[in-house]
């Protein structure tokens, strides 16, 4: 298990952005320092347009980065060829592609082409590669189906089995979750985090998916207007780092629960007790959205008599005591938020 | 994967048995009537009865089949890589304008020279001035379009530019037409109504030569194509040289498209719909296969469309512009309608 954690990346004061001529420059994001290591699973967040794409595009090489430098191993990236570059990183995009007349089997085979030969034969040792990926990923069983067929989940599985059969120690894949389902979603980042830590890859990818970033990340980059800040997860959370990710007023990051909510701006403010760290979750989820500020009781008797009370002491037992003291009792969230 | 590479080796096969079999019953049947045991004679070199015979069988129906062989071919292995480089379905060698653009190559030949070369399309010079204004026009629309290609990145937007370039070279055909007279005007129609018959055994060799070169070039380019099939970005990603391949796919579908067109005229359909049918009949689009079969496609719905042109017998030649569509439009219409069914472009 403790493999060797290599350097594969490092950028130092990298500048991105895209240019036509060298007058007509326009930087997305400059001065961005970063490394990646092998064994590792990077997860890439930020705001829609904060040029995570564009990041990625510069990193395997599909765009030349405006400035500073950025290393593949021990030489700059540019001066890799696009032969020894396929070996080297492998992507998973986004792009549309029009392969689904290909069984699943010649997808990942494609996989290959940088190590065949000129026509692209495969021998048995490419034939064994090949199988093994579509083992590890899961989708043997559908090896002779057409891609056409697969769900998007299978077919994001497919693209990493091509990626993997590269034998690349880089991986970069551009918001592979997109489109899936939750259970999708669980399932391809726990893939790829085993991806990391058993085969000892390095693994770069963008998402949405805050949650299982949060889960399974061994290191986030965080991408906002400004810069790019790397970091262990744990480290980056607990110095508030992530509370600005979005830049944008209105959402709050809760640091208990790695999740973003929406900043409540109710004038109505209420006093909560509930019997359970669940309960009182999902009751103050539940007065949050209607526009209560809540003010969370450790005890019961710490309550301030100006403010109404609720009291969840099970999913069919609420208690509302208003400020004159009358005390109703309801038997479901539906009835309790009906009265309020 | 065992049973599709199968499926590669038995229509290969089949196609071949069916092209064998096209290919003689091309020089059996013709608007002239020759006795079945006659063109026996004549292919086993025998003595026959009217010397005429010998010289149709050998010097008419034998080139032409020949010439449906490989024009077939090409035009159905070019529509095939633009439409794998296009990453678009309908794209083939009429809609990216090289084949506009030698049509009007052959339109300045006819129209423009048509007063010098006495108006009579079939002497031999005007014959030679009428290929070379093909080609020409061929390969200036392809020249231009490698040109843009290195201006703009997406292939829609150069599939796109093709089309427009083609609406030009119209628009400028439509114009030459208007100036020019009523002979040239009339050969010009003949000609672009397509024709099998053009090329005799002595030029044989140089479209031989050239198609085969053509061939190559895109057998070469296999391997880039099956990785086309995931788009540029992944293409690139797996070590194509995106910028060379494309050059070299539009130089290898130019001189198929260029040297059809300059022999055989414009002819529509077989260039966009040979793929599709190859790719329904292996349910595959790996290129492996999917390149020999829809090689072998080509000749073979070329040979029946050119038996289907001569069926009138004695009462005249259908001419072949008529008789591609109908074979291809309902396949086109078929791939649009069953698009659900039809995975290889999703």
């Amino acid at each position: 298990m403790a493999a060797k954690k290599d350097i594969v990346m490092r950028g130092s004061d990298l500048a991105i952005g895209y240019s036509r001529g060298k007058k007509n420059e326009r930087t997305v994001l400059g001065k961005l320092n970063f490394t990646l290591r092998t064994g590792e699973l990077t997860c890439l967040l930020g705001a829609n347009g904060a040029g995570k794409s564009t990041l990625l595009r510069t990193l395997s090489a599909s765009q030349p980065p405006l400035g500073g430098s950025l290393f593949l191993k021990d030489k700059p990236l540019s001066t890799y060829s696009e032969k020894k570059l396929s070996t080297l990183i492998g992507v998973v995009l986004t792009d549309k592609t029009q392969a689904g007349g290909l069984t699943v089997y010649e997808l990942v085979a494609l996989g290959r082409q940088p190590h065949t030969g000129f026509f692209g034969k495969l021998h048995e040792s490419d034939r064994k590669i090949i199988a093994q990926a579509m083992e590890l990923v899961g989708i043997s069983h559908k090896a002779n189906n057409y891609t056409a067929e697969l769900s998007d989940g299978e077919r994001q599985k497919v693209m990493i089995a091509k990626a993997l059969v590269q034998e690349s120690p880089l991986i970069i894949l551009d918001e592979p979750t997109a489109f899936l389902d939750v259970a999708s979603r669980i399932e391809i980042m726990t893939l790829l985090h085993k991806l990391a830590s058993e085969d000892n890859k390095a693994i770069l990818l963008s998402t949405h998916d805050i949650e299982q970033a949060l889960v399974l990340a061994d290191r986030l980059w965080l991408m906002t207007d400004e810069n790019l800040q790397c970091g262990v997860t744990e480290d980056l959370i607990l110095n508030n780092a992530m509370d600005d990710l979005f830049g944008r007023k209105g959402i709050s990051f809760d640091h208990a629960h790695g999740v973003y909510y929406p900043i409540v701006k109710g004038q109505k403010q209420i006093q909560v007790f509930a019997g359970s760290e669940t309960l009182l979750h999902w009751t103050v989820n539940a007065l949050n959205r209607h526009g209560y500020a809540c003010h969370i009781l450790a005890n019961k008797d710490d309550a301030d008599r100006d403010l109404p009370i609720i009291e969840t002491l099970s999913p069919h037992e609420l208690f509302y005591t208003s400020v004159r003291e009358e005390r109703q009792m309801y038997l479901s969230f539906d009835e309790m938020l009906e009265n309020l | 994967m065992k049973h599709l590479q199968g499926a590669g080796w038995k229509y290969g096969i089949l196609l071949s048995a069916v092209l064998v079999v096209l290919f003689i019953a091309n020089l059996f049947v013709g608007s002239v009537n020759i006795p079945f045991g006659a063109v026996c004679d004549v292919l086993t070199g025998n003595e026959t009865a009217k010397e005429s015979w010998r010289f149709i069988v050998l010097e008419s129906r034998l080139p032409q089949a020949l010439t449906a062989l490989f024009c077939g071919g090409a035009l159905a292995i070019s529509g095939l890589m633009l439409q794998t480089a296009f990453n678009n379905p309908l794209a083939g060698p009429s809609i990216l304008g090289i084949s506009t653009g030698a049509s009007l190559g052959v339109a300045i030949v006819m129209l423009l020279g048509g007063s010098m070369m006495s108006g009579t399309m079939f002497q031999l010079s005007g014959f030679f001035a009428t290929i070379i204004g093909a080609f020409a026009g061929a390969m200036v629309v392809m020249a231009l379009i490698l040109f843009f290609s290195t201006l703009v990145k997406s292939n829609l937007m150069l599939l796109i530019i093709g089309i427009m370039i083609g609406y030009v070279a119209s628009s400028a055909i439509s114009l030459l037409n208007f100036f020019a007279t009523v002979e040239g005007v009339h050969s010009y129609m003949i000609w672009g109504l397509g024709n099998f018959g053009g090329i005799s055994m002595d030029q044989m060799p140089y479209f031989f030569i050239t198609c085969m070169v053509g061939f190559l070039i895109s057998f070469l380019l296999i391997k880039p194509l099956n990785a086309l099939l995931l788009g540029p970005r992944y293409a690139e990603n797996l070590g194509v040289n995106i910028r060379l391949v494309r050059n070299w796919l539009l130089i290898a579908s130019g001189i198929l498209t260029a040297i059809t067109t300059a022999y055989c005229g414009p002819i529509a359909f077989i260039g966009l719909a040979v793929p599709h049918i190859a790719r329904l009949l292996l349910g595959t689009s790996n290129h492996n296969s999917l390149m020999p079969v829809t090689l072998l496609c080509g000749g073979v719905i070329a040979l029946l469309c050119n038996l289907i042109c001569v069926l009138p017998g004695e009462n005249g030649i259908i001419p072949l512009n008529a008789v591609t569509p109908v074979v291809g439009a309902p396949i086109i219409i078929y791939v649009i309608v069953n698009q659900r069914k039809i995975q290889y472009f999703n």
